[in-house]
């Protein structure tokens, strides 16, 4: 058994690259891939309008759409955005930043947050009636 | 666009314009806000859904729509249009230099529209004489021309993993390598006359923000940096003027170095004691200073993004290539570094377990990427790699995962590109 681990020890040692090379493959950054399109319309929800308002001035929706943070990076973002010149009341940071975290959230493990359910992208909606 | 003379030389000037000018731009902003507001509000009520328009840009800017009529979007790709932000994959590279029409755009806020004419860069601060100097001023200098890579420090950022937050750059593509004239920031420096006790050198952009309260966009670069004489006030691209979303009239030029130093529309020069202090310096382009783990939070000790690291891109074949087995391939690529230079590169078709040494042309501006290539005849059949990686002249060679923090910049990991073998 030892002598076996040694021997594998050895055989990595000696085969750095390859092994180097199954770790880009293991951590995904592979083939050279453009990441997916996001979509150009806000999930409709409390505090979607409010969102679209004060972030839109400086930012196209998909800035919103192509990002999962969890409740602690949102609100650093809007607090960022703040250092950066955005006018939002205080009472609005909290919507804005709890509308966000409900339909753009992301859990500690790094998957996206389930979102409450019937809820649709705006086009979609708008498509539905 | 002409704003009011720049006063004072405090750190942290937040609105360069007179408060007349700030409350009729907060007006003519405020009333056309609030109409798009309305419009949107109207939208949402009647359908509960319309895709949202955005409200219009601030007045004094050059609209998205006019910048991406001069670009060619055949091959650029659209990340944003507010602010906008342009990328070019790799295969796109495969050129002596980034032609103006595909040249990458990275914008912190909008285009200004700034009247040439009456367009005055200030230099200031730590200086025996204060500068005042036209487009005119600058073009009666000693200008010359390089060829030098200007590249976004999120270049890259999703092939992190985890993906941090920020533009999502492909692995290539927040890069370019046009040729720049202008004149070197040297020399505009040696006329000021810089005092001892000077530490860093700040660009003051002309940025238009939306609303009156977003402050410049400002960055600051060490005084060695900005007496490097590749470091550059720049005039023009390409052997033109500046185009309007890449600086015109005059902008920074910091070679090698994270674009964002490179600041655009370059309204101020201020040589101080200390890097300036602002969003652009302490909220964003900063790295821990010690590697965290994937996933961290950005640690209380960080230092100021500065020059890139060794790195290269396949720009032939593109992605998804089909070859015919025994036909000759030239692959080609480009490499560079920050600062130094490129030692050689080399090749790999079997996942790195063995490296080819690639023909590097050594000539060319310091700044500018080298070209490199190698002859392969394929043999065997079916889906296929080829990966590239650079060796800098400190021995420094690109890693497959570079290390990862929280902003996700400098990504100089091994470049690969998967093509086809048929019968």
């Amino acid at each position: 058994m030892a002598l076996a681990k040694s021997r594998l020890r050895g055989r990595l040692r000696a085969v750095p690259a390859a092994v180097v090379a199954g770790l880009l493959l293991a951590s995904g950054a592979a083939i050279a891939q453009d990441p997916p399109e996001p979509e150009p319309h806000l999930v409709v929800g409390p505090g979607m309008q409010l969102t679209q308002q004060r972030c839109m001035l400086c930012h196209s929706v998909t800035y919103i759409t192509r990002s999962r943070l969890t409740l602690d990076e949102w609100r650093d973002t809007t607090q960022r955005m703040v250092r950066l010149g955005a006018v939002v009341t205080p009472a609005e940071i909290e919507t804005i930043v709890g509308y966000l975290y409900t339909f753009y959230g992301r859990n500690p493990d790094g998957t996206p947050r389930a979102r409450p359910p019937g809820v649709v992208p705006t086009a979609a909606g708008a498509r539905g009636g | 666009m002409q704003r009011s003379p720049e006063t004072g030389s405090q750190p942290v000037p937040h609105v360069i314009e007179d408060r007349r000018t700030f409350l009729s731009r907060l007006a003519r902003y405020g009333a056309a806000a609030a109409a798009a507001h309305g419009a949107m509000r109207v939208a949402q009520a009647q359908t509960a859904a319309a895709p949202p328009t955005p409200p219009p840009e601030p007045p004094g800017s050059i609209p998205a729509a006019t910048v991406l009529a001069g670009k060619d979007m055949t091959a650029l790709r659209n990340h944003s249009e507010r602010p906008l932000i342009l990328s070019l994959s790799a295969e796109h590279h495969n050129v002596a230099f980034t032609p103006t029409r595909r040249m990458f755009v990275r914008n912190n806020l909008n285009t200004p529209q700034v009247d040439a004419a009456n367009h005055v860069l200030t230099v200031r601060g730590m200086v025996d004489r204060e500068l005042r100097l036209t487009l005119d001023d600058l073009r009666r200098m000693n200008v010359w021309s390089q060829g030098a890579m200007l590249e976004c420090a999120g270049a890259g950022r999703t092939a992190f993993r985890p993906v941090p937050r920020g533009t999502p750059w492909p692995e290539t593509g927040g890069m370019g390598c046009p040729r720049w004239q202008g004149v070197s920031l040297t020399d505009i420096l040696a006329r000021a006359g810089v005092r001892s006790g000077a530490v860093h050198v700040a660009f003051f952009g002309l940025d238009t923000g939306a609303l009156p309260t977003i402050p410049p966009v400002v960055r600051s670069i060490p005084v060695a940096k900005a007496m490097e004489r590749h470091t550059m006030i720049a005039t023009g691209m390409n052997d033109e003027a500046l185009a309007p979303v890449h600086g015109f009239p005059m902008r920074a030029l910091v070679p090698g170095w994270a674009g964002s130093a490179s600041i655009k529309w370059l309204s101020a020069i201020e040589v101080l004691p200390a890097p300036f202090r602002g969003p652009y310096m302490d909220d964003t382009y900063v790295m821990p200073r010690h590697p965290v783990a994937a996933g961290e939070r950005m640690p209380a000790d960080t230092v100021m993004t500065e020059d890139w690291p060794i790195k290269s891109m396949i720009t032939f074949p593109g992605p998804g290539a089909r070859f015919r087995r025994g036909q000759r391939i030239e692959i080609e690529g480009r490499a560079w570094v920050g600062e130094g230079s490129v030692r050689r590169v080399e090749v790999s078709f079997d996942e790195g377990v063995s490296w080819q040494r690639a023909w590097l042309d050594r000539s060319g501006d310091k700044y500018a990427w080298r070209r490199f290539n190698l002859e392969h005849f394929p043999e065997r059949l079916g889906f296929q790699t080829v990966l590239a990686r650079a060796t800098d002249d400190r021995g420094h060679t690109q890693p497959f995962v570079p290390a990862w923090n929280p902003l996700g910049y400098f990504w100089n990991g091994v470049h690969r590109i998967g093509y086809t073998v048929e019968a």
